[in-house]
């Protein structure tokens, strides 16, 4: 990874590099995830769809933009396979979770968000913006065709959303 | 949410449901960005304000704040300028009680060269990050706002390396990258205090927010600019070992009429490793309070 462009002292990149190597070292069944090597604060992220729901057998890959403040502020989401919960290519609102913008606290990292996303999959949309409330049926043919083909990721530049 | 937050509308008269119903659309619509779009909007104009620390003024600054206010207030400024001398504001904004915590005792062991509590306070430093591992907390989560306090906490002493100049420390605690993170310190002291002594916080706690001590620290005490209460006093004095006097500058007044200034010392309780002769040390961190404000009060 290239380290060496990032100033170490800066409290953001101490924290995500301390993460990165936490990730590498507990590896999860449920998630992957890592930055890009390019840019740490850009990562990429795939979930396994959660057990005994319509998602289940279901891989499904997303991007993460960490902010220059993080960890006072918090990441955002934007998932890139079609899942029939939330939009693709569209920064997930975690208002609607526990996890306000609002309240996010530095205890909280990307493993805590993502495990978070996972179990947000099966709850009800109500209506929330970015979000999707697909039938059963169509979110399971989604779930085996997201194992086809992983989607590219087109560039390595953040984009503006 | 909606339909629920509707049904409550609905139980009033129908010329307030109008109003009432488009404003809850507006703050649906509210997204992730628009509200940290407003955060850092409300912050920035705080900070045109006021440093995250201000320098020390007169106590007088105070009074002329006052000139054409609340006889009460002037009366207790008055009452207040006999024992106190100066004053040094913080930023309003939300941090300011764990900010002004954090100027005061650097400040206290740049000026004693107190050697002593500096040791004595890493102890509890040191249990605390243990409470948090017990606690479950990643250690990746806090352990950089440790190492940063504990670092501050070395370059106040004088005669090595780091060591920095009361001019330094006044900046220090200006810069945000420093600053944000000995308040964020802080915070997770607080947390794991109040988390593990849940038992005993928990009557406190519900009577502020009807909640858990868990709830509490998710919603008000781990989020920075979320304001403190004497709940988070409590427990950060408890943690640290370190006792607090808080002066209170409001408009109450006793049934006599009598003006006089209300304080209380926050004393840490026995429990953690150094706190047993604490009930013996006079408090020497002194913050004034003004309803949902704290700053540092010196005494003469």
């Amino acid at each position: 990874m290239a380290e060496d462009k990032y100033n170490r002292k800066n409290p953001a990149v101490k924290r995500i590099l301390q993460e990165v190597k936490e990730m590498q070292s507990n590896p999860s069944d449920d998630f992957m995830s890592l930055p890009l090597e390019e840019n740490i604060f850009e990562w990429q992220f795939a979930i396994t769809g959660p057990r005994d729901s319509e998602f289940e057998g279901g891989i499904y890959h997303g991007r993460i933009q960490l902010p220059a403040e993080y960890p006072f502020k918090p990441p955002s989401f934007m998932l890139l396979t079609p899942n029939g919960r939330f939009e693709t290519q569209t920064k997930i609102c975690l208002s609607i979770s526990n996890h306000h913008p609002e309240h996010w606290q530095p205890s909280w990292s990307v493993r805590t968000a993502l495990v978070a996303l996972i179990a947000f999959m099966p709850t009800s949309p109500n209506g929330a913006l970015g979000s999707l409330d697909y039938p059963k049926e169509e979110r399971k043919a989604l779930a085996i065709k997201s194992r086809d083909a992983a989607p590219t990721f087109g560039s390595p530049e953040p984009k503006a959303n | 949410m909606q339909n629920h937050d509707g049904d409550v509308v609905e139980s009033k008269t129908e010329s307030i449901t109008s109003i009432q119903t488009s404003e809850i659309d507006d703050w649906a619509n509210f997204r992730d960005d628009d509200i940290m779009k407003q955060q850092s909007a409300i912050q920035a104009e705080e900070a045109v304000k006021i440093p995250f620390v201000g320098d020390k003024e007169p106590l007088l600054t105070l009074a002329a704040e006052y000139q054409s206010g609340s006889p009460i207030l002037q009366e207790k400024i008055k009452v207040l300028s006999e024992q106190y001398a100066a004053i040094r504001r913080t930023r309003g904004d939300g941090n300011c009680f764990f900010r002004s915590f954090m100027f005061a005792y650097l400040e206290h062991i740049l000026e004693s060269q107190d050697r002593a509590e500096v040791d004595r306070i890493k102890v509890n430093v040191e249990q605390c990050r243990k409470t948090l591992l017990s606690l479950g907390y990643a250690e990746f989560t806090f352990e950089d706002f440790f190492a940063l306090f504990l670092e501050q906490l070395e370059s106040v002493l004088s005669g090595n390396e780091a060591s920095i100049s009361h001019e330094e420390l006044v900046q220090r605690s200006r810069d945000q990258s420093i600053s944000d993170c000995v308040v964020m310190f802080f915070r997770f002291i607080t947390s794991g205090e109040l988390k593990k002594r849940s038992e005993f916080y928990e009557p406190f706690v519900q009577g502020l927010t009807n909640g858990t001590v868990e709830q509490f620290c998710k919603s008000s005490v781990e989020p920075m600019g979320e304001e403190s209460d004497h709940v988070h006093i409590t427990a950060l004095s408890d943690a640290l070992g370190v006792p607090i006097r808080i002066l209170y500058l409001d408009r109450s007044c006793d049934d006599k009429g009598s003006i006089s200034v209300n304080h209380h010392d926050f004393t840490p309780a026995p429990g953690n490793p150094t706190n047993d002769n604490a009930n013996a040390v006079k408090p020497f961190i002194t913050l004034l309070y003004r309803p949902g404000h704290y700053d540092i009060l010196y005494p003469k």
